[in-house]
């Protein structure tokens, strides 16, 4: 039963990734990423690493996303004005 | 055309590479259960009694590997310094917008606000009891002046104490494992009593609640005022257009 649900979460995992590679606009792009950080955090807690799962889900899936999101709205600024 | 072959040669590659680690990964995870390893954990495990702290992790993260955390804490200082030297080169002259949120978000942001940064301080505090620690806790605190930015961006923090406070407690922190290094010949030496009676409690574990409070006030004032660097510069050429 675990192994099913890691074997599914992996397979999310890999989806998602290519999703946020393939996707193309970037701010679904950053969402999608935030995805797999979401998937390692169950993966993280899975395998029995709490610790690290919870540095993952708040800088990989909170902080880094926002920072991501702010960074785009700047930039995204810029090209539009030159 | 040739193009697109050579794109679809390379995604074939790497699917088929990507499928190969995976299944090698999914080998690995077959003989986990069958095989009992004797590995670093087993005997950072065994040495946990020693210092009296009900997390494992905690143990080896502040006081194992305690040199790897004070090399982590100036790595985040290094960073915060050279987004402050990026970002706050332009004069923050500009007069405020006075653009009055909504009530309900006014209300909204503060409640979750208060919320966010009790659970922050939780985390910060049981760091040697339960998973989490000093950087977690101070990461969320962090998320929490996210959330009053994104609410308000009028509002602003005060530099001095934010930057008075992740002084001293980073001195803090290097003053507690020197005089460690007196006191018992090792950097971060556990110098206050430190009981294995006493494991669970809140105050337990000697110097390591210590570390982490001070590590939580470190990160969480670093990464208010990245995320405050960040969203400033954004507001502030807003305000340079209109």
């Amino acid at each position: 039963m675990i192994g099913l649900l890691i074997l599914f979460t992996f397979l999310a995992i890999i989806v998602v990734a290519l999703g946020a590679i393939l996707s193309k606009d970037i701010t679904q792009s950053v969402m999608l990423f935030m995805g797999v950080g979401l998937g390692s955090v169950v993966l993280f807690f899975i395998f029995q690493a709490p610790d690290v799962a919870l540095t993952e889900a708040v800088i990989g899936t909170g902080l880094s996303t926002a920072v991501f999101l702010l960074g785009i709205r700047h930039t995204s600024q810029e090209e539009a004005e030159s | 055309m040739n193009l697109k072959k050579e794109l679809r040669l390379k995604h074939i590659i790497l699917s088929l590479l990507s499928s190969a680690l995976l299944l090698s990964f999914l080998g690995l995870l077959m003989q986990v259960k069958t095989n009992t390893y004797k590995t670093v954990g087993d005997i950072f495990l065994n040495l946990n009694m020693q210092t009296a702290t009900a997390n494992a992790v905690t143990s080896v993260v502040t006081f194992f590997r305690g040199i790897d955390t004070v090399g982590e804490v100036t790595v985040l200082f290094l960073a915060t310094s050279g987004v402050a030297l990026m970002l706050s080169s332009t004069q923050r002259t500009s007069k405020k917008v006075v653009k009055q949120e909504s009530f309900v978000l006014h209300v909204g942001s503060r409640l979750l606000m208060s919320v966010i940064i009790l659970f922050g301080v939780y985390i910060v505090i049981h760091g040697h009891l339960s998973p989490g620690g000093g950087f977690q806790g101070g990461v969320v605190i962090a998320t929490a002046f996210l959330l009053l930015f994104l609410a308000n961006p009028n509002m602003s923090l005060s530099h001095g104490i934010l930057t008075l406070g992740e002084s001293l407690s980073g001195s803090a922190y290097v003053l507690v494992a020197l005089i460690g290094l007196f006191k018992m010949n090792i950097l971060l030496g556990n110098f206050l009593p430190h009981p294995v009676g006493e494991i669970g409690e809140l105050v337990s574990g000697g110097i390591i609640p210590v570390i982490y409070i001070l590590v939580g006030i470190k990160v969480g004032s670093e990464m208010s005022v990245i995320v405050e660097y960040f969203i400033k510069e954004d507001y502030y050429k807003e305000v340079y257009d209109a």
